[in-house]
């Protein structure tokens, strides 16, 4: 197989690139190199060569994309109000590092602490859960909100279409035979009762809607 | 000490420029890093992702593919209707803000 001159070029800037960024979030590293291989792709040796140029140093862009990460250039990105501020600080020295609470291994934790927290520790674990969300920032407060309150929201739906079948279903109608002139509704042995459906919206929260919300914050840090 | 006002006043706007640029027509990474390095507004495109993916998880802007005239598969980034909705509101503080602003430091006398 031949291995054009460009090729070259651009495979080894592309492996200096991605040792660079290393250290950059999944997401945010394969975004910048697909970006870049799309630049390079279908160029001859000279053009790649002027292309890799114009690009500049991989460990510059790394640390312009890792302070942008940290740092994101626009408070406003995650505000709902688009007011222009100049509060945001200047250039962050390099070595400060962010608090605990606002690295991915924090927040990786408290999604799992919130979707299994109470698996292991009933109650308690998913309030721990719902406390170590709530401290960091890889999250906007309305994807907090929605972890927290959909589970409730599932529940409610749960049980109250359940007592709904129920209160629909769960009787026979017994005619009237006894001579006492009134007919009586008995409740159906072979349906639920009530608290047979509140249980089972509980266990629905607790062994899938809880869980499903922590993985879906998961999901959500996915390229922070 | 002297402090990179210009600096401080990019990372306020930057992110609606991206905005309004894409109002205009859908672009890729390359020309928009072209266009906002050009304006001066960011150092490079290591800035630019990380600033288009804050946009996409806000849902200001979506990406589709599509094949250009030299032969790759360019990934477009275009407004989507939210961000559009977001770049009428900044539209409409910015004009006063900047009136406001001029008003109170005053301007560089010729």
């Amino acid at each position: 197989m031949i291995i054009s001159n460009a090729d070259r070029l651009r495979d080894d800037y592309l492996a200096r690139l991605d040792a660079a960024m290393r250290d950059l979030p999944h997401g945010v590293a394969a975004e910048i190199r697909g970006g870049i291989l799309e630049e390079l792709q279908g160029l001859d040796a000279a053009a790649t060569a002027a292309r890799i140029d114009h690009l500049g140093d991989p460990e510059q862009i790394a640390r312009e994309a890792g302070e942008s990460v940290q740092f994101p250039q626009s408070p406003l990105a995650h505000s709902e109000h688009p007011l222009p501020t100049a509060a945001t600080p200047a250039a962050t020295p390099q070595h400060l590092r962010p608090p605990a609470t606002s690295t991915r291994g924090f927040a990786i934790t408290a999604a799992l602490v919130l979707s299994f927290g109470g698996i292991v520790l009933p109650a308690i674990g998913w309030v721990v859960g719902i406390v170590l969300v709530c401290f960091s920032p890889l999250w906007r407060t309305w994807e907090k909100f929605v972890a927290i309150i959909v589970p409730f929201v599932i529940t409610a739906l749960v049980v109250l279409s359940g007592i709904g079948a129920f209160a629909t279903m769960g009787g026979v109608v017994v005619t009237e035979s006894s001579g006492s002139g009134t007919a009586e509704v008995v409740n159906n042995p072979l349906m639920p009762a009530a608290y047979d459906l509140v249980w089972t919206g509980v266990l629905a929260v607790g062994l899938l809607a809880i869980p499903a919300s922590g993985l879906w914050l998961l999901w959500r840090m996915r390229r922070r | 000490m002297t402090v990179d006002v210009g600096s401080q006043m990019r990372k306020g706007v930057v992110e609606y420029c991206v905005l309004g640029l894409l109002a205009r027509e859908p672009m890729y990474g390359w020309q928009l890093a072209d266009t906002l390095s050009a304006a001066g507004l960011i150092g490079g495109i290591g800035t630019l992702y990380p600033l288009l993916g804050r946009l996409r998880d806000n849902g200001w802007v979506s990406t589709f593919d599509k094949p250009s005239d030299s032969g790759p598969v360019r990934k477009y980034y275009r407004l989507t209707d939210s961000g559009d909705a977001q770049l009428v509101q900044f539209r409409a503080h910015w004009a006063p803000f900047a009136r406001v602003v001029t008003g109170i430091v005053g301007e560089e006398s010729s």
